[in-house]
């Protein structure tokens, strides 16, 4: 046995990173087990109930999976780990959702013992309908999401074969279709043409990958870093299904976004992309909504819920899914005949609901490391440092008498980061800089000792608009913003970012800050990310709690004290 | 019928049916009496006859009308062993010994951080065993099995204080950390063969017998109260069982198969060969059939016997059946050893756990199975360091004080965290003895985020320091200091510079305030050491309280009278002082000294009595010490709440006699 894997009992595995095989092993365990974390030497993955079914759902039996795993072993692998591994992928397909031509959605079993315990679970009262036979109980069509996700958490996964609606077809292509160039090279292609520019681009290899595995399993999430072209993978899928699509994003800034990238991309036409937000509320073949006003309540009712209905989509995609809404995953789980494509760089909730997005929107169909992308060329080198100011005695005295949320306010917002940001700014003379905070007092403090422009949600979408405008064209070289920038904005000229605040703990929020400067820049010149923290503070236990998704991506950090010893 | 009166039976009266004779003392029934081992047991002039054996038979006309099971039991139909492919054997062996050193090392490490206390009817109590279960990341139903094997095997032993005493890990246990693994899993394996304990008795809470267990206990059969200590047959049933199983999977696979032959050759083809499953019911009727009288043939016991013997790599199940079981490699060589180390020695059981001999097949087999240990980890930015492959211990051991373990198994994952570092640095280790040892066993180097964290936790470690001060000395200019320090008349006092202008002083302040003014230092009062004032309350417009209450002594009453009618009030016997805490403090140095001291004592009736006394213990608000009285040394022991006072009887040379003795308040 020499082979870069080790299994271990609690079902992780850990990977070699530097092994020959590594390459091999992990494409060969991607169908069942989850990467985890990609540091830069032993990359973790994780062997889920969910992830042997979704295999099981994919084609590969129990067999091939221990298979795979003793061909790659470098140690023995956990005897009870495979026994493990054969009794949990046998329990998917014993519970099947099918069409009957008679009774229309129908939940069968072979072992009719399962389906009486079935009937009585209080969980599923409301959802099974009457008992057919034996082996048969009708299901409400409204209810097979949400009948899925409840047989899941009692340990019995549905294999669901009673397909999709194929939604009204409508005619999408690519605008190019022609084999992959060298990366650099289509970096540089990529920089030269903004939204509407002649098209030279190409679907890349991952991103092809990433197309083909959806289209396998039909609906799922596929996860890749910021900058690594999602909404690219998006157009490719809505070309490749044909039919009318629902796009549901974060803002209205990035609905723009979408729209121009598929103008871009696609051989769709500005009339058949519709907007529907706050503003504007147009229902076309591509429709593209926000989550915002898909949630909007009155009277306790969601007016807009029509939308979902408006027309016989055949796909719904779900850019940035990781911060789905709790409303929308009830929605979601109405949608269970639809197809449904989430994308995210970052499948990390703080609040622990990753599993509801695999069991609503679909299991994860594609994900490839941050570090592997960046090998390739397809997003910046990024190298990130994290700079630790102490607070001035008043700020320490009162951040010793504060407590709860004033504490990490206090800490996040001391006046000591101020200096700091000026230097690293200083020290940046050409490059395009986002100073990003949470807080807007800071920012607006940060603002003004830099002279530089700030942008938060209370800044009308127009100035927004001309601001990041500005800031691509390098009219403002500095460009101060709060979580407005967070996600889904395209500032491909940016090469340093700045964090002096942030949402607690959150390591979404700082991978997808990182993002920002991950675009592939003209020169391939590396990217740069500073976080500013207070030393000895709450401050510092949630900077280290933010960099966690980074450094397990394989992100090192370079950790200073200010001002800098060298 | 003749064991009914002495179980002793002569051979000439079994003689009339020598078949019989022979099948009963090869199901060991019967065996020769006053003879471990003899060549030929059919030529014992006398034989025992098993108690049980007897209890069956039916002697009475209501037994002879009953169906007795084991008369009527038919023998089981052979069941089609299920096969495992060799390479599934092969991984299981290999996986199952490693797996079990790593869970052996796991738990006692996990012990040695958090030592158990014993209880006091012995053993570990079960809370005790499911934490250090989950801090090695064990079932608690498993973690109670390798208890049990780390104890027999001498590996964990009672230590600690008389007061507590704990459940540490052994001196043998050192030793054990330095065997090679084929060795350290073959010592395990031959204390499980042997082992007396039924796991399932434990993990239950209670033996067979009703009586209640515990893991580790004498109960569950350690020490003298094992419970089948005294028992006629004089034979563990346990390890027979175990032998039985061995004996029966080894039987089941095909005579002819190449597993076998591989088996036996122990080449390079054995690692290759295939084995055979029996279902775990098909080997209990089996079994039952054979040796009806075998007391621990329970299915609950054999499914446990099973999973240790699967825990060792001797046995391991098919993955479409996981309740069969088939001898892997390992379990062939074990129990052909076992066979036919007792079919040598013939003993008149057919088993005799003192002969229990594994040979040196095993252990080498196990040796090349067994991975490469690691002297090496992978450091990465994200504060891990990863060993792919089990870890030599040493190298554990020194992981482990900077590092927690996040996962442990074939490989093992550190994680470095500024606490675990601080614990290191607490321990006394430095930031660069630290790093340096990080850098020796990183083939990766030490990533700037690791060196950052050592260092500044060690940063850290001394922004704050805490230090015992029972007085402190504070001056104005640091030059002030010097002089005071080197004043011999202050040497009792213990100062010690902590800064330019403060000292710390071993002694009371009251003591300290004495001392400096003997050595001529005008004493003031430190602001920061007076403490708050208290807070004003609303007065209450009420005349001053007389403290009434005190007792007054007997024979001071009618001079105390008198006082009040002559209008002294303040005759009470009120001293004004200091705090108990004073009295304490002068005792605490006396003990420390060596020296006596003149305590006031009150009694019960409010007397006053002086006594010397050289002070040996003071603890649990009492005093204990030796009493100087009439040339006579006594030891007595005082509480502290009695003393009112306590003044040094012999002052060294240099210190001024007769300082004021401390007092207690009337409080």
């Amino acid at each position: 046995m020499s082979g870069p894997l080790i299994v271990q009992s609690d079902r992780t595995i850990l990977l070699e990173a530097a092994h020959p095989d590594a390459a091999e092993a992990a494409v060969a365990i991607a169908p069942f087990a989850q990467l985890a974390r990609t540091p830069e030497h032993v990359h973790t993955y994780t062997i889920t109930p969910l992830g042997l079914w979704n295999a099981r759902a994919s084609g590969h039996d129990a067999e091939s999976v221990v298979d795979t795993l003793l061909e790659f072993a470098g140690h023995p692998v956990p005897h009870e780990v495979l026994l493990d591994i054969v009794d949990i992928m046998d329990r998917f397909g014993v519970l099947t959702l099918v069409t009957s031509p008679v009774h229309g959605l129908v939940l069968t079993s072979a072992r009719p013992e399962l389906l009486d315990d079935l009937v009585g679970q209080p969980e599923l009262a409301g959802i099974l309908g009457a008992r057919i036979d034996a082996g048969t109980v009708a299901v409400h069509p409204s209810e097979r999401g949400e009948l899925k996700h409840r047989l899941l958490k009692l340990g019995h996964p549905v294999a669901d074969h009673a397909g999709y609606v194929d939604g009204e077809a409508h005619s999408i292509a690519l605008t190019a279709d022609a084999p992959e160039p060298d990366p650099e090279a289509e970096a540089a292609d990529d920089d030269g043409s903004g939204p509407g520019s002649p098209a030279h681009w190409h679907l890349r290899d991952y991103q092809q990958r990433a197309v083909d595995s959806f289209l396998t399993g039909e609906s799922g999430v596929v996860v890749l870093p910021c900058g690594a072209g999602k909404t690219v993978v998006g157009a490719a899928t809505m070309a490749a299904v044909g039919t009318t699509t629902l796009i549901l994003v974060t803002n209205s800034v990035s609905a723009q976004q979408w729209k121009a990238e598929l103008l871009r991309r696609t051989s769709l036409t500005a009339e058949e992309i519709g907007e529907y937000s706050g503003t504007v509320k147009e229902i076309r073949p591509v429709t593209i909504a926000t989550y915002q006003v898909l949630t909007t309540r009155r009277k306790g009712s969601y007016l807009h819920l029509e939308l979902l209905d408006a027309r016989d989509w055949g796909l719904v995609v779900y850019d940035e899914v990781h911060l789905l809404p709790a409303p929308v995953f009830r929605l979601t789980a109405s949608l269970q005949a639809r197809r449904r494509l989430g994308l995210t760089a970052t499948l990390v909730r703080e609040d622990g609901r990753e599993e509801e997005v695999f069991s609503l929107i679909g299991p994860k169909q594609f994900e490839t490391p941050w570090k592997e992308i960046e090998k390739a060329g397809y997003i910046a080198q990024a190298t990130c440092h994290e700079v630790r100011v102490r607070l001035d005695s008043g700020t320490r005295i009162a951040y010793a008498r504060a407590d709860g949320e004033d504490r990490y306010r206090l800490a996040a917002c001391s006046d000591a980061k101020v200096p700091v940001v000026e230097d690293l700014v200083a020290a940046h003379p050409s490059a395009q800089v986002l100073v990003i905070g949470q807080y807007l007092d800071q920012l607006e403090e940060l603002g003004a000792a830099l002279g530089a422009p700030v942008l938060t949600g209370q800044t009308p979408v127009s100035e927004r608009t001309r601001l990041f405008d500005a800031f691509r064209s390098g009219e403002v070289r500095v460009l101060v913003v709060s979580k407005v920038a967070n996600f889904s904005v395209d500032l491909p000229e940016a090469s340093v970012a700045i964090q002096v605040s942030g949402a607690f703990g959150s390591r979404q929020e700082e991978a997808q800050r990182l993002g920002r400067i991950l675009r592939p820049k003209a020169h391939a010149e590396p990217a740069t990310f500073y976080t500013v923290v207070a030393a000895d503070t709450v401050d510092e236990q949630f900077a280290a709690h933010r960099r966690r998704f980074l450094t397990e991506q394989g992100y090192a950090y370079t950790i200073h004290n200010h001002p800098f010893e060298d | 019928m003749a064991a009914r009166v002495d179980p002793a039976v002569p051979a000439s009266t079994l003689a009339a049916a020598p078949g019989v004779l022979t099948r009963l003392l090869a199901l060991g029934l019967v065996w020769p009496a006053q003879a471990e081992h003899i060549a030929d047991p059919l030529s014992a002039p006398l034989l025992r006859v098993h108690a049980e054996t007897v209890g069956l038979l039916p002697t009475s006309a209501a037994d002879r009308a009953q169906d007795i099971d084991w008369l009527t039991a038919q023998r089981p139909v052979p069941v089609e062993p299920v096969r495992i492919p060799a390479a599934l054997v092969s991984n299981a062996q290999a996986a199952a010994a490693s797996g079990l050193l790593s869970e052996v090392l796991s738990l006692l490490d996990a012990v040695d951080d958090d030592p158990p206390s014993q209880l006091t009817s012995g053993g570990v109590g079960k809370r005790d065993v499911q934490l250090r279960a989950r801090a090695a990341r064990l079932e608690p139903e498993h973690a109670v099995f390798l208890l049990e094997l780390a104890g027999a095997s001498d590996l964990l032993g009672v230590g600690g204080s008389d007061v507590d005493p704990q459940w540490l890990p052994t001196a043998h246990y050192d030793e054990f950390l330095a065997l090679p693994g084929a060795e350290a899993h073959a010592r395990l394996l031959t204390t499980w063969l042997t082992g007396t304990v039924d796991t399932t008795h434990v993990l239950a809470g209670r033996t067979g017998r009703g009586e209640r267990v515990h893991a580790l206990s004498s109960a569950a059969g350690h020490g003298r109260l094992n419970p089948y200590a005294g028992f006629p047959s004089a034979l563990p049933q346990l390890p027979l069982l175990k032998h039985l199983v061995l004996a029966a999977l080894l039987a089941a696979a095909p005579a002819d198969g190449a597993a076998d032959a591989g088996a036996m050759t122990g080449g390079a083809d054995a690692e290759v060969s295939d084995a055979w499953a029996v279902p775990v019911d098909a080997l209990l009727a089996q079994l039952r059939w054979e040796r009806p009288l075998a007391a621990a043939l329970s299915p609950g016991t054999l499914a446990q016997v099973l999973r240790e013997a699967q825990a060792f790599g001797l046995v391991c199940s098919p993955l479409t059946a996981p309740h069969a079981y088939g001898l892997t490699g390992f379990g062939r060589l074990a129990a052909r050893a076992l066979v036919t180390a007792m079919r040598a020695a013939a003993t008149s059981a057919g088993y005799d756990p003192a002969l229990v001999e594994l040979g040196s097949e095993l252990p080498a087999r196990v040796d090349a199975a067994l991975p490469e240990l690691q002297t090496t980890v992978l450091v990465q930015s994200d504060l891990t360091a990863v060993a792919a492959g089990p870890v030599a211990p040493r190298l554990h051991a020194q992981l482990d004080d900077i590092a927690l373990i996040e996962a442990r198994g074939q490989g093992t994952v550190y994680r470095f965290t500024g606490d675990s570092v601080s614990r290191a640095l607490r321990r006394g280790r430095s930031a660069a003895d630290v790093l340096a040892f990080i850098e020796q066993v990183s083939s990766t180097g030490v990533p700037q985020p690791l060196r950052f964290l050592v260092e500044e936790a060690a940063a850290k470690l001394h922004r704050v320091q805490v230090a015992p001060a029972r007085a402190v000395v504070v001056v104005d200019r640091p030059d002030d200091l010097g002089p005071l320090l080197a004043d011999p008349l202050l040497a009792g006092a213990g100062l010690e510079r902590i800064a330019p202008t403060v000292a710390l002083a071993k002694v009371s302040q009251d003591r300290l305030t004495t001392l400096l003014e003997a050595s001529g230092q005008p004493i003031g009062s430190h602001s920061a050491g007076a403490g708050p004032r208290p807070r004003a309350v609303r007065r209450r417009n009420s005349g001053a309280v007389a403290r009434s209450s005190l007792r007054i002594p007997a024979d001071e009453r009618p001079a105390f009278i008198v006082g009040l009618l002559r209008g002294r009030t303040a005759a009470a016997p009120v001293q004004a002082g200091a705090s108990p805490l004073s009295v304490l403090d002068v005792l605490r140095e006396a003990q420390a000294a060596g020296r006596a001291v003149e305590v006031t004592v009150v009694g019960a009736d409010g007397a006053r009595r002086r006594l010397a006394l050289r002070p040996t213990q003071i603890t649990g608000g009492r005093v204990r010490g030796v009493r100087q009285a009439g040339g006579r040394a006594t030891e007595i022991a005082l509480a502290v709440s009695r003393i009112a006072a306590a003044a040094p009887l012999d002052p060294p040379a240099g210190e001024p006699d007769g300082g004021p003795a401390a007092e207690a308040g009337p409080a």
